[in-house]
């Protein structure tokens, strides 16, 4: 009996996701925030409006509003000062709704990482659907990540620990040398 | 260069017994000390007499070395080509000075940053508020205090906000962010109207504070130019440029000369993109579609030749202590040749097409205007204060790499409002192209970069860079251990953002503000940084 | 005017491109990620340079309890995209030539346990080699 809650539990929540997806596919709203990056990642974002990249014709489309706003696409490394502002935007987004972390900083922090100033990336302060390393992303690896979140491209990386055997010898060099 | 001995003369006559010491500490850098109560009449005096232009203030905690406190200001004498330093040392336990801000209103946001980050109180400052650290920061901790380490973990506290006075009857208040429409960087703005006419705004920035300063302490020679890369990605050249020069200054080492040559080409291609996504930027902000796709499609082309160059489209990577982490091939630099040939071409038809589109100049004439004489007061620099008449440029003033080797005009126009800061960029890009034009003509050869292992212990050192948006100056102190001590970045924004409001009032309606604020073109991450 | 930038705009052409319907290639020196290739990789003998070249933490070295009963413990270097600022220095720093750069774009992860890469390394025990299970999705040069 139990198993059968669990395969209809998992069933449910596949069936949502699929239904997320097939909603979100056919065209998307972003609302950017920026969360105290160095403008270089929202430079790449605005370049993906440019005729070389043309995400319109994706059915992606920007918007002003959290309140239209399938997906919030943040930039930096989460400054202190735009927790709140951050947190709000967020709130005022209806469901359903992604988070998207562009670029080192708004993913883990990058080279500011947990600090006086920043904390860590936005995975402590938002659930994030998508990361998409990169300092700055280019716009080519933005679309795959958009388009990942929308379920419509292939994640290529994958979790991997791999076993070397390795010669008992003499260290070559001393450590940290 | 500066004439000390001349130079020394004049200001001991001039500032008599106030002047506590003068030395010469290279062929282009004078170091004076002064007495803290006597900072603004020596101010003055530099600025009236010697034609100095104030270019930083900030402060230093010489502890455990020194005793105390160290103000230091720096000041520009282009004639001479040369920097002149202020110090005034100030007691830990009464840290004040007298403040400039009656003399030199762009020191407000400077001594504001010395007294939340210091402790040292500028005092009869006008409105002594924080500045740069979050709202929830303790009021008891000061980050650069030499103790203070960038990883410590902060307890936030109550939030404090400035308080402003409520607005006179009749005016309307019009909060904007900092989370603003568009794919913006955060910022505030609380804008004042009295029925459509913008009558006031008051600018809150450092949403973006990142602590760059405080993240590059302890740091070693190779990995300062990734953070300065990073405290504005659009100028990231521009500001390793200026690192990387501060640290070879400290060492005595000297960037080959094809690195010179090739640091100019490649900073002037940073310029051309920026200046080119500025004029894609103002088009979206007076509606003209098709002419923001082919700025648009003019700055994606610089940015996929910079990454053929450099392996990265902003130019991350390629400035190293000593010179450059790579070379330009034969190929690399046709490909240059190539897309500056296309440029030209474009930008002659595209400006031509611009200054004809009635729609667009009617929104950028006549708004926005910074008058020269408040362009000088608050040191603007840049694009933005040569559009009001501030002729400075360190491109020409303070040569660095190989600018003293190639010709190039800079253009100056005393219009100060948002056609002439859009036209001083449209000049810029066409010298941008002329300048690197006639680098890949004069370029030698040899090595690109030249060795540099350690930094002296103890040593000081400026270096300085004219970024796209303006004069950027990172200075420098080297501790003990060879790792650095203390970084302090003056970035153009951090100057420009001062004068911005200066701008607002006068005959602009709400809706041109998108337009005056386009026109400006300003970072918040470097102003912020 | 208007007309002017049309014709302008008409004359300009598709530039668009057809990513995702086709792949487009990256120049020769494009940083795209840095890529480990664990054999080379001398961490199991004590060296450290690419984590001291690292500044933003993305390469770590750890130490684990391996599965194999002769080692208790061994090192494990991980790569952590998602901290990684593709600076190169890490590929400078290796002096066994196993990191290098490639020019991947398609780095998008839904997990931040995705972004992770490590390898673990063990002791030569002449064992066989089913010992050990290796994982090998051919993204390792």
């Amino acid at each position: 009996m139990a198993d059968t809650l669990d395969t209809a539990t998992r069933d449910a929540a596949d069936q949502l996701q699929a239904r997320v997806q097939r909603l979100l596919g056919h065209s998307l709203h972003i609302r950017h925030v920026d969360a105290g990056s160095c403008n270089a990642c929202e430079a790449e974002i605005k370049m993906l409006l440019n005729p070389y990249y043309d995400i319109q014709r994706l059915g992606i489309f920007f918007t002003v509003t959290p309140r239209h706003a399938d997906m919030l696409l943040v930039t930096g490394c989460m400054t202190r000062a735009m927790v709140d502002p951050l947190r709000q935007t967020y709130e005022a987004m209806p469901d359903p709704r992604l988070v998207v972390a562009v670029g080192a900083c708004a993913c883990s922090g990058g080279i500011f990482g947990q600090s006086a100033y920043t904390l860590g990336g936005i995975g402590n302060i938002l659930p994030v659907d998508v990361y998409i390393p990169g300092c700055p992303p280019t716009p080519l690896t933005l679309i795959h990540g958009l388009l990942l979140a929308l379920g419509r491209a292939e994640q290529r990386m994958h979790r991997d620990t791999r076993q070397v055997k390795s010669s008992r010898v003499l260290p070559m060099l001393a450590p940290g040398a | 260069m500066i004439d000390i001995a001349s130079l020394q003369s004049r200001l001991v006559a001039a500032c008599g017994e106030k002047l506590l010491n003068a030395e010469q500490c290279s062929p282009d850098e004078v170091v004076i000390e002064v007495a803290p109560g006597a900072l603004p009449q020596v101010v003055q005096m530099l600025r009236d007499e010697f034609k100095a232009v104030f270019v930083d203030l900030f402060g230093l905690d010489g502890r455990p070395e020194q005793q105390g406190f160290q103000l230091t200001l720096v000041f520009s004498l282009d004639e001479e080509e040369s920097w002149l330093y202020v110090h005034a040392d100030l007691d830990v336990d009464a840290p004040r000075f007298s403040s400039l801000v009656e003399v030199l209103p762009a020191a407000d946001w400077y001594e504001r940053v010395v007294w939340e980050e210091l402790g040292v109180t500028p005092q009869g400052h006008p409105l002594l508020a924080g500045l740069r650290l979050a709202p929830d920061w303790p009021q008891d901790v000061y980050p650069q205090r030499h103790a203070f380490r960038w990883q410590e973990q902060v307890q936030g506290g109550e939030p404090h906000y400035f308080e402003l006075a409520p607005a006179p009857a009749g005016i309307v208040d019009y909060p904007l962010g900092p989370v603003r429409s568009g794919i913006v960087e955060s910022g505030h703005y609380l804008l004042r109207t009295a029925g459509e006419e913008l009558v006031d705004m008051r600018l809150q920035l450092f949403y973006k504070h990142r602590g760059i300063e405080k993240r590059a302490e302890g740091l070693d020679l190779e990995h300062l130019p990734l953070i300065a890369e990073r405290i504005s990605g659009t100028s990231a050249f521009a500001h390793s440029l200026a690192l990387c020069q501060a640290l070879e200054r400290a060492a005595g080492v000297d960037a080959p000369p094809r690195a010179r040559f090739l640091r100019t080409l490649l900073a002037e291609l940073e310029r051309l993109y920026n200046h080119l996504g500025f004029q894609a930027d103002l088009c979206q902000a007076t509606g003209l579609a098709v002419a923001q796709a082919q700025f648009d499609i003019l700055k994606e082309r610089v940015l996929r030749l910079n990454s053929r160059l450099a392996g990265h489209r902003y130019l991350f990577g390629m400035n190293v202590p000593g010179g450059l982490s790579r070379d330009l091939d034969e190929q690399a630099l046709q490909s240059v040749r190539d897309l500056i040939a296309v440029l030209r071409r474009d930008m002659e038809t595209l400006s031509r097409l611009l200054l004809a589109s009635a729609s667009h100049r009617d929104r950028l004439e006549g708004s926005g205007i910074l008058k020269p004489e408040d362009a000088l007061a608050y040191c603007a620099v840049g694009p933005i204060g040569r559009a009001s008449g501030v002729d400075r440029d360190l491109r020409r003033d303070h040569p660095y790499a190989a600018y003293a080797e190639v010709d190039f005009a800079v253009p100056v126009l005393a219009a100060g409002d948002a056609m002439a800061r859009a036209q001083i960029r449209l000049d810029e890009t066409m010298q941008s192209l002329h300048i690197i034009a006639q680098v890949l003509g004069a370029l030698p050869g040899g090595a690109v970069r030249s060795p540099l292992e350690q930094l002296p212990p103890g040593k000081a050192a400026f270096g300085w860079a004219e970024s796209p948006r303006g004069e950027c100056l990172h200075w420098l102190l080297v501790g003990e251990d060879g790792t650095l001590r203390r970084y302090r970045v003056r970035t153009a924004s951090f100057a420009n953002w001062q004068a911005f409001s200066l701008a607002i009032p006068g005959h602009n309606i709400l809706t041109d503000f998108p337009v005056i604020e386009q026109s400006f073109g300003l970072s918040f991450a470097g102003a912020d940084c | 005017m208007i007309l002017s930038w049309l014709r302008r705009g008409l004359r300009t052409g598709v530039l668009t491109t057809r990513y995702p319907a086709g792949c487009e290639e990256m120049p020769l020196d494009f940083r795209g990620r840095p890529a480990l290739d664990a054999d080379r990789c001398l961490a199991g003998q004590g060296c450290d340079r690419c984590v001291q070249a690292c500044l933003p933490a993305a390469l770590s070295l750890t130490t684990v309890t391996s599965n194999d009963p002769k080692t208790t413990s061994a090192p494990q270097l991980t790569l952590d995209y998602s901290r990684c600022i593709m600076c190169g220095l890490c590929v400078a720093a290796c002096p066994a030539d196993a990191l290098h750069m490639v020019g991947d774009y398609e780095l998008a992860s839904t997990t931040s346990d995705d972004l992770r890469v490590s390898a673990v390394f063990t002791q030569e025990d002449g064992a066989s080699s089913r010992d050990y299970e290796e994982k090998n999705n051919g993204r390792y040069a």
